[in-house]
Formats: C-alpha cells, structure tokens, sequence
C-alpha cells in the first residue's frame, strides 16, 4: 500500500539551499512581496560558511553572517530542515523529510545549493578516518567535535590555513599542514590578476592567517608531491614527498582539500545547461547577469553558479530574489533596475580578485596525475588505472568510460567523479575538457525508496524532468 | 576518532547502534556521534572494503546507514534524537 505525498501549500518562489545565498534571496523576495518556502537539506540554516551560526559560537565567522541570518529567521520565509530536493514536475518540486515524500507548487525556483569540495584522487583517500577539510569543519561548527588524535591537513587551498587556526583556537592543533601547492603558483598567478591591486583586502587577510599559523607553530612542507594515505584498514598516516625528499607522518585522521567546486547536480538534474570554466577548472552554470538559468522559471545563485564566496552568494541571491519579484510582477521594471544596479556593481567589482584565487589553487590532486592505484570513483571502486585502461581501449567520451568501468553510476551519481573522470579523459587524450560531453545525470540523482518514488506520483504520471 | 567540546554531563541522549547504547549530545549529527565513538568503519563496499563518513555535508554518500528501519540515510544529515536506532552497513 503505497504511501501518499504530503502536498504543501503553494508559494510563489522555492529557494533551495539555505546558505548565503538561499537566505538573502528569501530576505529579499519577502521584501516585495513574495511568499517563500525554502528548503533545505541540512538540520540547520547557514548552508557549510555559516554552518552553526544560531547555535553556540565556536568559530569566528565574517562580519555579515550574524545578521544575515537572524534577517532570515525573520523575513517570515517558511524554511523546511532536513528536505531533499530530488525531482521538478512542472511547477511542482518533489523532495523528501525523513522518508516521507512532499511536493510542493512553486510559480519561481532558486537554486542555492551552494559549493561542494572538489574531489581529490589519491591512493588511500577511501580509508575510514580520511575526510575532507570541509569535514572538519563541518563538525566544529554543527557538532561541537574535532579530532581526538593526531591529524593532518593535507591540500591546498585558503580553507587549510583557515580550519588549522580554528582547530587550534579549540585545542586541536594539527600535527602539520601539507601544503601541494606548487612552486612558482604565487607569481604566476598575481600576473593573470591585475583586479587584485584593487582588493588589497584580501591579500592582507592572506598575510595575517599565514602569520597566525607560524605564531601556532604548526609546521607546514610546502609544495609536496606523491601524496599516499597509510593504512589498510584505516588511516594510519601520510607519506609524501616535499624539500627533496621522503617524509611519512603518523595520523589517525587525514583530511584534504583542493578548493571547492559548484555543487551543481540538483540544476544539472533539472536540465540546466553548464559549461566548462577553464579558469576554475570546474563547470559553471549558464545564467544570465541576472542569475536565470536556461531553463524558464529556474534562477540559481551563489556557488552553485560559480565559485565567488559567501559574500557574493548573498549578492546574487538578492539579484535572483529580484528578477523573480519583476517576472512575478511585484516590481515594475523600472524599480527592478533601480534596485538591481548597485547590487551588480558591487557585484563586478568583487569579482576582479577572483581570477587571482582560482590560478593559485588550480587542482593539485587531480585524477589526471594519480597513482593507478588510486580509486576514482568511491562507489563503484574504479581505480584510475581501469579509466586509463577504458580509454586505451578506446573509450573517447565520458559515456563510454562509464559504460565500461560503472564510473559515476553509484550512490553520488558523479559528484565525487565527473571533474575526475573529464580530467582524465582530457590528459589521456591530450584534448581539451571541452571536447567531452559532460555526463547526464537524472532525477532522482541521490538513492530513494520504491515507496518514496511510489508516493511522488500522487496519480499524476512521471516525476522526472527530464523524461 | 573524535572528541566532543562540550561537557560530557551534556550528552544525556542515548542511540543504539547495532545493539549496544551509546551516549550522545542534543544536535549533533549521527555521523559525528558514531566518530565519536569510533564507530567506524559505518559501512563496507561491495567488495568489502571499509568506509566511514568523509565529506560531513551530505555530497558523497559514504555515511549512509540504517536509521530507525529507514535504509540508506545520510547520517552526516540527519541530528541525533533520543532512542534512535542505528544500524551500521557492514556484513557479520
């Protein structure tokens, strides 16, 4: 006996994602007007920079983040904990709260959804006790947690230097920071950025964090190489190569980190085209400079977009919340434009620094570069050595690899292999990732219950978007 | 593998994993409580291979785990509640 849908109460504009983005776009669509139910998939608001912001702080987080949120909590926007977003009929999202299935009715979509890390490729990076930066961070601030033993931190990236000085200020310093940043990035990448003389803001932000680390006395090996996690059962260590020579660290914990990419796959599963940005070596979402996506009634903002940060995700929200109040015609166009201009100045003039950030951390544990041995897709266990292999015996798209080794096809459904598996296809045929089709993905796009699927229908024929 | 900030007199919630009680804390995650008391790996691999939570935001689907009779949970999404019952992906 199947189970039935709970259907809400219609709104006018459903944000998903309640990060930087998701929440000043609800501030800003309550302002004209609009009802909003945002739903997001996390037990609290603040998406993962503010994560923990209303509960006890542990963490310093930027200036705007506090009052941002408390505006949320009172913009009158509906806000639903805990929901997963997996199928769009129509005017209709589909989503599901603790396996009961819900569909809601919504004249306008923004998609919030934020920023995933980008995955790394690496031997050992699947053993119990390996985790991301992100991670760490995460359960500092939604868990009160940190590590109980020795750990290290291991990538590149601003968000290592950062998580190293709040585990410290919560008295869990690291062992070390591993630093596989190459040699020479720093100038190469000031030449592609001369925005950056314009922010000299975010330079002296760099400075006093790498300052604060030496003052902790955390060693940091720079520029490493030859990454290998220790360990057969769980994580035991790290081995790498840095000052021209062997070093091996013993660790109950690893993380690491290569920067963040958009976490795209709910836009992509709607069928919003994305293309390849060579400058951040990730796909970014198609949208207009008012954030619309290519498919009518869909906006997305923040870093699901495009990497920009969290304050910019608050920039593009409100310019999502705005256009959608024009098209819902709570704004005339001329009000639009009014309150629309200053918001993408601000908007353009944060942007110059963002080239400088993306060519210095350029991936360094991509799979392009891995050890065979290493897996490249978690779920289906696809070493980088059977890619190499499919390709060799002529796969020439990411299709046919994944036809051939099952790549992307598990639990994630390519979220923790896509930029993986086009890098690789892209070294091993010495061609560009824009030659490849990126890999299609469909509803649901995350694992779900025969009765959780039975109940979507609710008699009304096919839930997916794409069928 | 970790360690809780807060004070242990905090942890009044009780979980049962696989049979046996565990304390936790009011809003913290099931991935974080199940760390915590290193009870890890949570799941094993087709082929066996042992797997435990590894990005804590709900994109790479390592943590799932049976949660009160519900298979395949996010347990980095999903706070604690009192009595839970939690059931590890691992074969006897």
């Amino acid at each position: 006996m199947p189970e039935f849908a709970s259907v809400d109460p219609a709104t006018d504009v459903a944000i998903i994602g309640a990060g930087p983005a998701g929440m000043a776009a609800a501030i800003e669509a309550r302002r004209h007007g609009l009802a909003v139910t945002v739903l997001d998939d996390q037990p609290t608001i603040g998406g993962q920079i503010l994560r923990g912001i209303t509960g006890a702080r542990r963490v310093h987080y930027e200036i705007w983040g506090a009052p941002l949120a408390s505006a949320f909590q009172q913009s009158g926007a509906r806000h639903v904990r805990g929901a997963s977003v997996w199928a769009r009929d129509g005017e209709t999202l589909v989503y599901g709260v603790e396996g009961q299935t819900c569909r809601l009715q919504a004249k306008a979509v923004i998609l919030a959804t934020g920023s995933m890390e980008r995955p790394v490729v690496l031997p050992g990076h699947t053993l119990p006790g390996v985790v991301t930066v992100g991670a760490l961070q995460s359960l500092l601030k939604g868990s009160a947690a940190v590590p109980s033993g020795r750990y290290v931190l291991a990538g590149s990236g601003p968000l290592l230097v950062l998580t190293a000085l709040q585990l410290t200020k919560a008295g869990a310093p690291p062992l070390a920071i591993i630093d596989t940043t190459p040699r020479g990035r720093w100038r190469a990448s000031l030449t592609k950025a001369p925005g950056l003389i314009g922010e000299p803001a975010l330079a002296i932000s760099g400075m006093k964090l790498l300052a604060r680390i030496r003052m902790a006395k955390i060693p940091i090996f720079r520029h490493a190489t030859d990454l290998r996690v220790l360990g057969t059962d769980r994580a035991e260590g790290l081995a790498f190569r840095a000052e021209g020579r062997e070093h091996r660290l013993e660790a109950g914990m690893v993380a690491l980190h290569d920067g963040v990419v958009p976490n795209d796959q709910l836009a992509v599963s709607f069928g919003c085209a994305s293309r390849w940005n060579a400058d951040a070596q990730a796909y970014a979402m198609v949208t207009t400079a008012e954030v619309r996506a290519s498919v009518g009634g869909i906006w997305i903002a923040g870093d699901a977009a495009a990497i920009s940060g969290g304050y910019l995700a608050t920039l593009t929200g409100r310019l999502a919340a705005l256009d959608v109040a024009r098209e819902l015609a709570m704004l005339t166009a001329e009000a639009h434009a009014e309150a629309a201009a200053p918001v993408l100045a601000e908007r353009s003039r944060r942007l110059a620094a963002r080239r400088f950030v993306d060519a210095l951390y350029a991936p360094t544990l991509s799979a392009a570069k891995a050890d065979g041995s290493a897996l490249l897709c978690r779920c289906e266990e696809v070493p980088v050595s059977r890619v190499r292999a499919a390709i060799a015996q002529g796969a020439t798209g990411t299709r046919q690899v994944k036809a051939a080794t099952r790549c992307g096809m598990g639990p994630c459904q390519g979220r923790q292999c896509t930029l993986s598996l086009v890098s690789v296809l892209a070294e091993e045929l010495g061609a560009a990732v824009t030659d490849f089709s990126r890999p299609s993905l469909r509803t649901p796009g995350r694992p779900i219950t025969v009765a959780e699927l039975a109940a979507s229908h609710s008699g009304q024929g096919h839930t997916g978007s794409d069928a | 593998m970790l360690r809780s900030l807060l004070d242990p007199a905090e942890a009044r919630l009780t979980v049962m994993v696989d049979g046996r009680p565990f304390d936790a804390h009011p809003g913290e995650t099931v991935a974080a409580c199940l760390m915590r008391h290193d009870l890890v790996p949570t799941r094993q691999t087709p082929t066996g291979r042992p797997r435990a939570p590894y990005c804590l935001m709900g994109a790479c689907f390592e943590c799932t785990v049976e949660l009160d009779g519900r298979t395949n949970v996010q347990a980095c999404l999903t706070p604690v509640r009192d009595g839970m019952v939690i059931c590890r992906n691992l074969r006897a």
